[in-house]
């Protein structure tokens, strides 16, 4: 059975919920599973550099470029952590002008999905860290996505961030006339803190929520400082601790994402 | 601790948002079944989803001419007199029910109201009004594996549709799908291999990949190949039966799609051609169209129809001509009258050469303008 890409968008609409720590530990349990992993930073803090312990990159030799005009299909892209099997196309603090290039650009919302029909990537697996404000660069990960995933920090911040999100994207989806919608696959609970009772009462309100939403709502990621410190030698936390109870934490989400792949289709 | 207020009152507008998309693609799905199956429901359910979508995002006027009909609905059959009947209507009491459409870039598909359409451009209209529907998922092939085993669509409008959907699957052109199809036929043919190509159609995806690899074809012979076994198509009948309708004349076409004439019947019928009758055009067009309607009209079967083409060819085609040994003599004794010849002749004798050659002239001109 032919394998089929999946391109994952990790959307959020609010900052510091801890997209990239979930794109980064999800691509390397994903690749502990035998898949290959892209990563794509599109959001100008570029955070991805700092967790796979990356010096920062040129523009001519990050992501910037995939989106230039004249593209030739050579994907600027760097192992992590020394690994070949996940590899990482770096952000660039000017993809927020690339953001404002794009919306007179024409199919400016679509040019990462037709980068990578164009030039498709050798990957199993690839993931888009998206920026944490919604607008035209989140809708190219839209538009290039098969599956969307959302973390969700359960405080009043990010819920409504996400309620937002969710809806924005059903009325984005249909305005960018995407076949199939790219359906979100999960909401995320994460930086979960079972001491804090706003974090307690939420984690139990958010299942009907997601029925609601006809959303899958997986397990909570905990919070740890060792995500901090791990990131801070950027490293995942399944090398910087691999002993830590955090680890399982990504363990059915990945699991999951492995079977879309081996399963060849969404 | 003050009491927190809860997380699902902010997603109210998002589960709205759901419901309703859910909703809408629900009765899409549910139309498009019903459509399938000729239900009496149908007009109900649009009717449901005509409301639901006005709901959402109300009603609106749009140009007739911005407009494309829905070319993934294999079937293309409405007759003049329904469309008529509805012109009437609308010109009487206006638009009563607005159309469904898909917005495609800066234009429009039609999901439901051709006929509303179509009598629109009669009336003249420049407007009509409309709801706009999302595009329903993968509509083109669900629309076509219902139709395409379907009994009652024309062979014209099945392989019609049945083109379009290899040319999306395989990026093969539309024109060149015929030709690539016949070249790799008529090679598994020769090498008997067509048999092996056949016993496919009922196999799993997964031998389908094998066996047609195993048939050392080209690349985009075997995307062609196996986009039709998808489909539970047998190629070799497709080629044979389907791909000949492509190429009919309009003619013919129109009879199929608004006389309900059957395709072995067009098949014989374009046997009538210029090139076989040895004539014109126009000539053999009206032939056709006459002949056409002597075997809608008295129900002819495929055998009286094949009689009737070799009747109507007879009379075109006269025996064989061929270079006559006496003609050949003739020009030669012609060219041999040079001008000495003639100058040193009798006028009276002349006379009677001019005469002859006079009315051989036009009985030659007679014969060529045939």
């Amino acid at each position: 059975m032919p394998k089929q890409k999946i391109v994952i968008g990790i959307l959020a609409n609010a900052g510091g919920v801890g997209k990239t720590t979930l794109a980064v530990h999800l691509a390397y349990e994903i690749c502990k599973r035998g898949q290959t992993v892209a990563l794509i930073d599109l959001d100008p803090q570029r955070a991805l550099d700092v967790f796979c312990g990356l010096p920062s990159a040129e523009i001519e030799n990050s992501v910037v470029r995939v989106f230039g005009k004249d593209f030739d299909g050579n994907w600027p892209l760097v192992s992590a952590w020394g690994n070949s099997n996940i590899e990482v196309c770096q952000g660039h603090p000017n993809m927020a002008q690339v953001g404002n290039d794009l919306v007179i650009r024409r199919r400016g919302e679509y040019v990462l999905a037709d980068r990578l029909k164009s030039y498709p990537l050798r990957h199993d697996v690839i993931i888009l860290d998206c920026p944490a404000t919604i607008g035209i660069i989140c809708e190219n990960a839209i538009a290039a996505s098969t599956g969307l995933l959302v973390p969700i920090q359960l405080e009043m911040k990010s819920v409504s961030g996400v309620a937002d999100l969710v809806q924005w994207l059903i009325g984005i989806a249909d305005d960018l006339m995407l076949d199939p919608h790219p359906p979100i696959l999960g909401l995320i609970p994460s930086l979960y803190d079972n001491s804090r009772a706003i974090h307690r009462q939420y984690l139990q309100q958010l299942p009907e929520v997601a029925e609601q939403l006809r959303v899958k709502l997986y397990p909570q990621i905990r919070d740890s400082s060792e995500f901090k410190n791990a990131s801070a030698n950027g490293l995942p936390l399944q090398k910087y601790r691999p002993a830590h109870p955090a680890c399982k934490d990504f363990k059915t989400i990945a699991d999951d994402l492995v079977t879309l792949v081996r399963k060849g289709k969404l | 601790m003050a009491k927190l207020p809860k997380i699902s009152e902010r997603f109210t507008g998002a589960i709205q948002a759901t419901d309703q998309a859910q909703r809408i693609a629900e009765l899409q799905a549910e139309v498009e079944r019903l459509r399938a199956t000729q239900s009496e429901e149908l007009e109900q359910q649009i009717e449901v989803l005509r409301n639901q979508l006005k709901v959402q995002s109300g009603e609106l006027e749009v140009a007739v001419d911005l407009i494309d009909p829905n070319d993934y609905q294999p079937r293309q059959t409405i007759t003049t007199e329904s469309i008529l009947a509805i012109a009437r209507s609308m010109e009487k009491d206006g638009q009563i029910t607005p159309l469904i459409i898909i917005p495609i870039g800066d234009r429009y598909l039609l999901w439901d109201g051709q006929r509303r359409w179509e009598a629109a451009k009669i009336l003249g209209w420049k407007t009509l009004r409309a709801v706009t529907a999302p595009m329903p998922q993968d509509l083109h092939r669900k629309a076509l594996l219902t139709f395409i085993h379907h009994e009652d669509l024309n062979p014209l409008d099945k392989a019609e549709a049945i083109v379009k959907e290899i040319a999306i699957a395989t990026n093969i052109n539309d024109e060149e799908i015929p030709t690539v199809l016949s070249t790799v036929l008529r090679r598994l043919e020769r090498s008997s291999q067509a048999v092996q190509l056949t016993a496919l159609v009922t196999a799993t995806s997964e031998e389908q990949l094998q066996g047609v690899q195993r048939l050392g074809v080209s690349e985009i012979e075997e995307k062609l190949l196996l986009a039709l076994l998808d489909l539970a198509l047998n190629p070799a009948s497709v080629k044979a039966n389907l791909m000949p309708m492509l190429s009919l004349p309009k003619d013919l076409k129109t009879a199929i799609r608004e006389r309900g004439l059957k395709g072995a019947h067009a098949l014989a019928l374009t046997v009538l051609s210029a090139k076989t009758l040895k004539t014109s055009e126009r000539v053999a067009t009206k032939e056709r169209i006459e002949a056409t309607g002597k075997v809608i009209e008295e129900d002819l079967t495929v055998a009286k129809t094949r009689e009737l083409v070799a009747q109507i060819k007879a009379r075109y085609l006269k025996p064989e001509t061929s270079e006559l040994k006496e003609v050949t003599a003739a020009v030669k004794g012609v060219e041999k009258l040079s001008k000495t010849v003639i100058a040193s002749t009798s006028p009276e004798q002349l006379a009677q050469l001019r005469q002859v050659l006079y009315q051989k002239l036009s009985e030659i001109d007679e014969v060529l303008n045939q």
